[in-house]
C-alpha cells in the first residue's frame, strides 16, 4: 500500500519576516519578508538543493525548518514511521525530542566549533544531551563517529584552532550526524574551502547519506555543486521560490528566467565553450519592500506589464517541475 | 571506501578501549593532584594564621637573619619543585594543549620584561604576606601585645639604622615589619575586593548580555548609576556618618542585637567598611567587558550550534559562553587590585580607611603625613614606596597578561 | 619587450614560527594587453606575488628577499619610495577582493576617486570630478552625479566593486592587478563585472593580471595562465592547452575535483591530503607528497619550469 506521504519534510506555505522598529518617537515596525511563502517537499533519503544568491533567504529557511529561528506562519511537516508532527508548532520538550531527527551543518567552521572545547566535548554534546550517553559508551561512540568522517581518535583531545578548515568541517559533519538524524540541513558547507577540500567533504557527504539514510536540504549559492550533490532543485529570490523540480530536467530546461541568468552567469572552466551571458540589470531588490507583482519584474529581460502588477501562481511545466513566472513557456535563445 | 573503514573500525575497536582506559588513569592522577595541592593550601593556611601571631619557632630561631634566610629558602625551593612536578603533571592530566599554545603564551609573556619583573613583584609581595611573621624582623606591630611600651618610646620616629632597617614609625613600631605585615592588608583586600567584585560582575553581566530587553535595559540603569558614584566621596560621607550615628540591628521585641553599624565601622580597624564599600562599587568595569563580550560571542555560531543540538540556556552560558571571554575578565581583575590598593592607600590617608591600630600602608602615611617635608620624610616615603611598586606591579603583569592572550598580537 | 617581467621571485615572511616561504621562486611575464591568470587554492601564494609587484608587502614581517621584477624595463625593486609610490595607481593598479574593506567608509565614493586623480594627474578638483564622473559612466554606473555623493556602505557589493575599478583605472594604468575581485560578489553581479573588466581591458588596452582560485573565471577571462601551488609555479600556458591538456598533477586533479554542471552525483576525484605548511615545505618537488606519480627524484630535486609546448611550461619531473 502507498503511503500517504511519501515525503520526509513538506514545507508548506513557510514564511519568516524579521520585524525592525524604525524611529525613535513613532516606532513604526517595517517587516523584513525574509522568507515569504514557501512551500517545498524532501524525500526520504533525497537530497534537495536550495540555491539562490545572497539575501534571497535560503539560509533563513534552513534555519527556521529546524527552529532555530521560529516560523511567523506556516507548516513544517516531519513524517516518521506514519506519525506526522508539525515542526512549527512544537514547544520546548517536544522540540528538543525533535532534535534528533533533523541536525545542521554550518558553513564556516572555524565560528561553528567553540575553540574553547575539544573536538571530542564538542561531538559528544548532542550524545549527552540528546541521547543521554555517559562514560565508556559515550566516549567509543565519539571515537567511532571520528572514524566515520575520516580523521584519527587521537584527534579527540585537540582543539579546533588546531585543524585545517576541511578537518573542521568533518569535525562539524561528525557533529551533525552524531544522533543518526533522518535530515540534515547543510547550510554552504563547502562554501569557504578550497576546491580540492571541497571535493573531500562532498565524497563525505555522499558517502554517509548512503550509508545512514538520510536526507539531506543542500543550501548553496554554487549551482555547480548543487548539480552534484542533488536529486531535486528548489530556486529562491527574494524570499521566494521561482523554480523546483527535478534537477536533470530544471539544469536541462529551466523556465525561470532568473534560473536561466543564474545558469548561464557561471564561469564555466571550459575556454572552448563560450556561454551567452544573460547579463541582469541592476541589483537585488530589499527584502523589505520587495517589487510589486512578480518580485523579479525589476530585473527581468523578459517582464512585461503584467508583470509588475500582478503577482505570478505556480505553473506545472511537468512532472514535480513548477515555475512561478507569468510565461512559462516562454522560449528563450 | 566504507568496506575499509569498517574493516579499520573492528581492528581499532581494542585501540578505542585503549584510549578510554587511559582517560580513566588520567582521571585518577588528575585526583591525585587535587589532593597535593589542598594539602599545600591547608599547610600554607595554618603558617599564615599560627605562625603570623607568635614570632618565634622552635629550634629555628626567627632572631637570626640566617636562619630566616634558611626558610625562605627552603619555601621557594619547594615552590620551584612543586611547580616542576605540576607542569609535567600538568600536562598529562589535563592532556590539553599538547601542541605549544600554552608554551606560546608562557613565551609571549617571558618576552615583556615589564611583566616578568610584575610578576616577580607580586611574587615578593605574597611572600611577604603569607611568611609575615617568619620574615619581619619585629613582631607583628598590629597585634597590641608585641607594642613594648618603654622600648617605643626612646625610638620614636628614628631614621634607618642597624637595628631598624628602614627606621621606626612615629609610635615607635620598627618600619619594615609595618610594611611586611602591611602586605597582608594591601593583598587581602586587593583579592577580596576583586574578586567580589568579578563575581558580581559577571553573573551580573551575564545575565543582561544573554537576556536582554527590559532586564538588560534596567541593569545598565543601575550599572551608570554605580560608576557615576564617587567612590571616595561615598566613602568618606559613609564612615562620617556612621562614626557618628549608631544603628542597630535587632530581633524585634527581644534584646537580641544582630549587627549594629558602630562594630562595623570599627572591624578590622575600619578596613571592613573599606572592603564593602569597594566591592558594591567596583563590579561596574568588569560588568561593561562581561556584557560586551557575550554580546558578541552570543552571536557566534557555535552557540547557535549548541541550540541546534539541544543544549538549554544555562549550559550554554556555563560550557559556552563564559569560557570563551575569562581572559579579558582575568586581565582586569588582575588591573582592578592594583586600583584597589591605591585606592586603600587613598582612602587611609584621608583618614576614612584604616584607622588606628591597622597596619596598612596606607594607614602609614597617615601617621607620617605631618612630616612629608621635613628631615623625617622616610616616614611617608618608604610606604609611599611600597604602595608604587605593588602597583606597578600589578600593572605590568596585567598589561603582559593581556598582550600573551590576545591571540592577534603578533609582536 | 614584456610589460611586465618576474624573474625569480622570492617573498619570505620572518615570523617568530619562522620563515614562511610564501613566494620561492615565481616567473613569468605579461605582454602589453595581455590577459594573464594566476590560479591556486588558498595559501599558494598568488596574493603575495601581486602584493611583491606593488611592493605593498607589510615589511615586518615580510620582506622580498630575490628576485627582480621589472615592468617596462625598470626594476621596480630598485625604486625608492617616492618613484614607486609614482607608479602605484598611475601605472600599475590593483584592487582587491572585499571592496567594503578596501574602500574608506568615511568618505564618499566620490571624494575617493577625485583623490587617485588629483593625486596623479595634478588636475583641480572641479576638473578631477569631471573624470571622476567620466569614470563612473565608463564602468556602467547608473546615476553617477548621485552616486558620487554616496558612501561606501550605502552601495551594493556590485557597485562598489566598480567603484574600486573606476578608481584603479581613472589613471589609465598599463597594468590592471586584480586580486579575487569577484569572489565576494554574487553569480548575477559576477557575470556582470567580469563583462565589465573585459570590455575595459579590450577599450583601455590596459593588461591584466587576474588572480583567483576559480577555474571558470580563468576559462572566460584569460588569454594565458599559471597555476600555482605552495610558492612555485607548477604550470603554465595559454589557456586553451591548460584545460585540454594539462601536464602538472596537480593541474590534473584539480581539473577533475571541481563538480560539473553536467553530470553529477557520481564521486569526485580527489587530491589527497593538504596544502603544505610554508615553514617547512616538503623537499624536493613542493607537490611529490600528494603527487600519484612521485618518483624518487621528486623528494630530492626541486623540478625546474621546462617548455613542453608552444608557451607552455611544466614544473615536473615527468
Amino acid at each position: 500500500m502507498k503511503q500517504v506521504n511519501d515525503s520526509l519534510l513538506k514545507v508548506v506555505d513557510l514564511k519568516k519576516y524579521f520585524s525592525i522598529a524604525k524611529g525613535m518617537v513613532r516606532r513604526e515596525i517595517t517587516y523584513v519578508r525574509a522568507v515569504d511563502e514557501v512551500s517545498f517537499d524532501i524525500d526520504h533519503e533525497k537530497t534537495l538543493g536550495l540555491v539562490g544568491e545572497s539575501g534571497c533567504g535560503k539560509t533563513t529557511v534552513g534555519r527556521t525548518i529546524i527552529r532555530l529561528l521560529d516560523p511567523t506562519s506556516g507548516q513544517i511537516l516531519f513524517s516518521d514511521d506514519h506519525q506526522q508532527t508539525d515542526i512549527a508548532q512544537l514547544k520546548s520538550r517536544q522540540l528538543r525530542e525533535m532534535r534528533r531527527n533533523m541536525q545542521i551543518v554550518f558553513q564556516d567552521p572555524q565560528s561553528s566549533l567553540n575553540p574553547r572545547r575539544t573536538v571530542r566535548d564538542t561531538i559528544a554534546e548532542p550524545l549527552q544531551i540528546l541521547e543521554g550517553l555517559k562514560g565508556e559508551r559515550l566516549e567509543i561512540r565519539v571515537l567511532e563517529l571520528l572514524e566515520d568522517v575520516g580523521l584519527n581518535p587521537e584527534h579527540a583531545q585537540r582543539y579546533p584552532h588546531e585543524f585545517s578548515g576541511g578537518q573542521r568541517q568533518r569535525i562539524g559533519v561528525a557533529r551533525a550526524i552524531a544522533v543518526n538524524p533522518k535530515l540534515v540541513i547543510l547550510d554552504e558547507p563547502t562554501s569557504s574551502l578550497d576546491v580540492s577540500v571541497q571535493a573531500q567533504i562532498l565524497n563525505l557527504l555522499l558517502e554517509l547519506q548512503r550509508e545512514h539514510h538520510m536526507s539531506y536540504l543542500f543550501i548553496s549559492h554554487d549551482l555547480s555543486v548543487i548539480r552534484h550533490m542533488c536529486d531535486r532543485v528548489a530556486v529562491m529570490y527574494l524570499g521566494q521560490i521561482m523554480e523546483a523540480g527535478d534537477i536533470k530536467e530544471v539544469f536541462r530546461d529551466a523556465r525561470h528566467p532568473y534560473t536561466r541568468a543564474l545558469l548561464s552567469s557561471i564561469p564555466v572552466p571550459d575556454p572552448g565553450k563560450k556561454r551567452q551571458h544573460i547579463i541582469l540589470e541592476g541589483t537585488v531588490p530589499n527584502a523589505i519592500n520587495p517589487p510589486s507583482g512578480c518580485r523579479f519584474h525589476t530585473r527581468c529581460p523578459f517582464a512585461k506589464s503584467i508583470c509588475s502588477t500582478q503577482e505570478p501562481r505556480e505553473y506545472t511545466a511537468g512532472q514535480g517541475h513548477r515555475v512561478k513566472c507569468h510565461f512559462p513557456d516562454l522560449q528563450f535563445d | 571506501m566504507s568496506q575499509a573503514r569498517t574493516s579499520r573500525r573492528a581492528r581499532s575497536e581494542r585501540e578505542l578501549e585503549e584510549l578510554v582506559r587511559r582517560r580513566r588513569e588520567n582521571l585518577k592522577d588528575k585526583i591525585k593532584f587535587a589532593v597535593v595541592f589542598v594539602a599545600i593550601l591547608v599547610v600554607f593556611g595554618w603558617i599564615y594564621t599560627t605562625l603570623n601571631r607568635e614570632a618565634t619557632l622552635g629550634p629555628i630561631d626567627m632572631s637570626l637573619w640566617s636562619h630566616r634566610i634558611l626558610v625562605v629558602c627552603i619555601f621557594f625551593t619547594a615552590f620551584y619543585l612543586f611547580l616542576k612536578f605540576a607542569y609535567r603533571y600538568f600536562d598529562r592530566i589535563f592532556f590539553k594543549y599538547k601542541t605549544n599554545t600554552w608554551e606560546l603564551m608562557f613565551r609571549r609573556f617571558k618576552r615583556n620584561k615589564a611583566a616578568v619583573v610584575g610578576v616577580l613583584i607580586i611574587i615578593t609581595l605574597s611572600v611577604m604576606a603569607v611568611f609575615a611573621g617568619l620574615l619581619a624582623p619585629y613582631p607583628d606591630p598590629g597585634n597590641p601585645r608585641n607594642y613594648d611600651h618603654e622600648y617605643a618610646l626612646q625610638h620614636l620616629a628614628e631614621p634607618p639604622s642597624r637595628t631598624h632597617i628602614l627606621g621606626t614609625t612615629r609610635n615607635g613600631k620598627d618600619m619594615l615589619s609595618v610594611l611586611i605585615h602591611g602586605s597582608r592588608i594591601s593583598l587581602a583586600l586587593g583579592l577580596s575586593v576583586e574578586l567580589t567584585a568579578a563575581f558580581i560582575g559577571t553573573i551580573v553581566g551575564s545575565i543582561a548580555a544573554y537576556y536582554g530587553g527590559w532586564v538588560d535595559k534596567v541593569i545598565n540603569v543601575i550599572n551608570d548609576i554605580v560608576m557615576a558614584f564617587p567612590f571616595l566621596l561615598f566613602i568618606i560621607v559613609l564612615v562620617a556618618i556612621l562614626r557618628d550615628v549608631n544603628i542597630v540591628f535587632a530581633v524585634p521585641f527581644t534584646d537580641f542585637v544582630l549587627f549594629d553599624t558602630q562594630s562595623l565601622v570599627q572591624l578590622w580597624n575600619g578596613l571592613a567598611l573599606v572592603f564593602l564599600a569597594l566591592a558594591v562599587l567596583s563590579w561596574s568595569s568588569i560588568y561593561r567587558v562581561v556584557r560586551g563580550q557575550i554580546l558578541s560571542v552570543k552571536e557566534m555560531e557555535f552557540v547557535e550550534a549548541a541550540r541546534a543540538v539541544g543544549a538549554k540556556d544555562r549550559r550554554i552560558i556555563i560550557h559556552h559562553i563564559l569560557p570563551n571571554i575569562i581572559s579579558p575578565i582575568i586581565v582586569l581583575v588582575t588591573l582592578g587590585i592594583a586600583g584597589v590598593i591605591l585606592t586603600e592607600a587613598s582612602l587611609s590617608y584621608l583618614g576614612f580607611g584604616a584607622q588606628e591600630g591597622a597596619v596598612s600602608w596606607g594607614r602609614a602615611i597617615f601617621e607620617g603625613r605631618q612630616y612629608a617635608t621635613t628631615s623625617k620624610a622616610f616616614l611617608v616615603f618608604f610606604p609611599g614606596l611600597a604602595i608604587v611598586l605593588s602597583i606597578l606591579g600589578f600593572n605590568s603583569f596585567g598589561d603582559g597578561l593581556r598582550d600573551a592572550l590576545d591571540p592577534r598580537m603578533k609582536r | 619587450m614584456p610589460l611586465l617581467d618576474i624573474q625569480d621571485l622570492k617573498t619570505y615572511f620572518f615570523t617568530e614560527d619562522g620563515v614562511v616561504q610564501a613566494v620561492d621562486g615565481v616567473s613569468f611575464d605579461i605582454e602589453p594587453g595581455q590577459k594573464v591568470g594566476l590560479v591556486g587554492e588558498s595559501g599558494c601564494g598568488k596574493s603575495v606575488t601581486a602584493l611583491s609587484i606593488m611592493r605593498l608587502v607589510p615589511d615586518p614581517p615580510g620582506r622580498i628577499v630575490e628576485g627582480k621584477v621589472l615592468f617596462q624595463g625598470r626594476n621596480l625593486l630598485d625604486l625608492n619610495k617616492e618613484e614607486m609610490r609614482r607608479i602605484r595607481g598611475a601605472s600599475i593598479s590593483m584592487i582587491f577582493q572585499d571592496p567594503m574593506t578596501s574602500l574608506n567608509p568615511v568618505f564618499t565614493v566620490g571624494s575617493q576617486i577625485d583623490e587617485a586623480i588629483q593625486l596623479h594627474q595634478g588636475l583641480e578638483p572641479v576638473e578631477a570630478r569631471e573624470k571622476t564622473i567620466e569614470m563612473l559612466n565608463l564602468v556602467r554606473i547608473p546615476n553617477p552625479d548621485g552616486v558620487v555623493e554616496e558612501y561606501p556602505h550605502e552601495l551594493s557589493g556590485g557597485m562598489r566593486q566598480r567603484c574600486m575599478i573606476a578608481m584603479a583605472l581613472s589613471c589609465r594604468p598599463k597594468l590592471l592587478i586584480a586580486d579575487e575581485p569577484t569572489t565576494a560578489l554574487d553569480v548575477t553581479i559576477e557575470a556582470q563585472i567580469l563583462d565589465l573588466m573585459d570590455d575595459l581591458n579590450d577599450r583601455l588596452n590596459t593588461a591584466l593580471l587576474l588572480i583567483t582560485h576559480d577555474m571558470g573565471v580563468i576559462a572566460e577571462m584569460c588569454e594565458k595562465v599559471a597555476v600555482m601551488y605552495a610558492g612555485t609555479i607548477v604550470e603554465m600556458a595559454d589557456v586553451r592547452t591548460l584545460f585540454n591538456d594539462p601536464q602538472h598533477p596537480y593541474t590534473i586533479g584539480l581539473l577533475s575535483s571541481i563538480p560539473s554542471i553536467d553530470i553529477g552525483r557520481e564521486d569526485l576525484k580527489i587530491i589527497p591530503g593538504a596544502v603544505p605548511d610554508l615553514i617547512n615545505p616538503p623537499s624536493g618537488c613542493r607537490f611529490h607528497p600528494r603527487c600519484a606519480f612521485a618518483k624518487g627524484i621528486c623528494k630530492r630535486e626541486r623540478p625546474e619550469l621546462v617548455q613542453v609546448g608552444n608557451g607552455h611550461y611544466v614544473a615536473c619531473h615527468r
